[in-house]
């Protein structure tokens, strides 16, 4: 009877240690891959308020992975074809990059911040009228250029 | 087993420090653009040039009259662009000759004045309003002429700002405006 629980018990705790290193790859995974995010509040009376949409990147390489190939077909777009893989190769070295601010413009009607944090590429707006976050991963924006770039490898 | 154990950790730990690329402190362009009118928007940008160095070879841009053509991280102006200027010339006889000045336009309205000074290439132009002044190594200057005859190699020369270039690049004083353009160790100014 001992020796039964003693096995019971090890297949148990071995289980539980294999579920959790399972969640431990898959929660640094969806860290790692960074996550979009979008605030916006536009001021005045009755102006619209969204904020805390958070959605990880991880659902965006999925999410990509299932959407049909010809919906990326963009071969009446040259500029943005020819620009394809200078998205994907900006996005990979923004990556490697440590966080900085890529561009600032301060007027006085407006303050506008683009910069590498993290994993993502981060935009905030602040006028008179609205303030605006948005962050978008590094990773998800190559995966979609990439994505472009394969499905127009069609273009004749 | 213990310093089996150890050993391992040891090993491991050298070739994770190996695979890591050390990487030296890597350069910036700032670019920071100040309106005098209106309502004194400023603007400010910084790049690494590790990212322009990797970017510019898969540009390829002509502009509307097809006399400027970027591609591969080179330019070639056209005959037109310069007005029958030939840039290049200019540049390799300045590079091939002692210090003292090269050029030197005195008009009514404008000021112009190209020379070398200590290894430097100074270029200050100053028109109604508007005060540029260029200050660029002549080590950029060099790696700018490798390319063909009529081009000039643009990659080359962000390599070239990469390792020589820190310091003042480019300022222009005028009366809606300035800008600065300058090349440091830092991520922000």
């Amino acid at each position: 009877m001992a020796a039964s629980n003693k096995g019971f018990w090890t297949v148990f705790l071995g289980c539980l240690a294999v579920l959790t290193a399972f969640g431990a790859a898959a929660a640094w995974s969806v860290h790692s891959a960074g996550m979009f995010e979008l605030d916006v509040h536009v001021k005045g009376p009755g102006g619209v308020d969204i904020s805390g949409i958070r959605v990880p990147a991880v659902l965006g390489h999925l999410a990509l992975a299932f959407v049909p190939t010809s919906v990326f077909d963009f071969c009446d777009d040259e500029d943005f074809l020819r620009h394809g893989p200078l998205i994907q190769e900006a996005c990979r070295q923004l990556a490697d990059a440590p966080d900085f601010v890529l561009v600032e413009v301060v007027s006085a009607e407006e303050h506008v911040l683009i910069r590498k944090k993290g994993h993502a590429l981060v935009v905030d707006v602040e006028s008179e009228d609205e303030d605006v976050h948005v962050a978008v991963p590094l990773g998800i924006a190559r995966a979609f250029a990439r994505k472009v770039e394969r499905a127009s490898g069609t273009c004749s | 087993m213990r310093s089996k154990l150890a050993l391992g950790l040891l090993v491991l730990a050298m070739v994770a420090t190996a695979a890591t690329p050390v990487r030296a402190q890597d350069s910036w362009l700032h670019i920071r653009v100040v309106e005098r009118d209106g309502d004194g928007e400023q603007v400010n940008i910084n790049v690494p040039l590790k990212l322009i160095e990797s970017l510019l070879p898969l540009i390829e841009s002509d502009d509307e009259g097809g006399d400027v053509h970027l591609s591969r991280g080179r330019i070639r102006f056209g005959c037109n662009e310069l007005d029958d200027m030939d840039f290049r010339a200019l540049l390799t006889a300045i590079r091939d000759a002692e210090d003292g000045e090269y050029v030197t336009v005195k008009g009514r309205h404008e000021n112009v004045r190209v020379a070398k000074e200590k290894g430097d290439l100074i270029i200050n132009a100053d028109d109604e309003g508007e005060r540029v002044r260029v200050k660029m190594k002549m080590k950029i200057v060099e790696a700018m002429l490798k390319a063909d005859q009529d081009e000039l190699d643009l990659l080359a020369m962000v390599q070239a700002l990469g390792e020589h270039g820190e310091g003042e690049l480019v300022t222009v004083d005028s009366d809606e405006e300035t800008v600065r353009i300058w090349i440091d160790k830092k991520s922000s100014e």
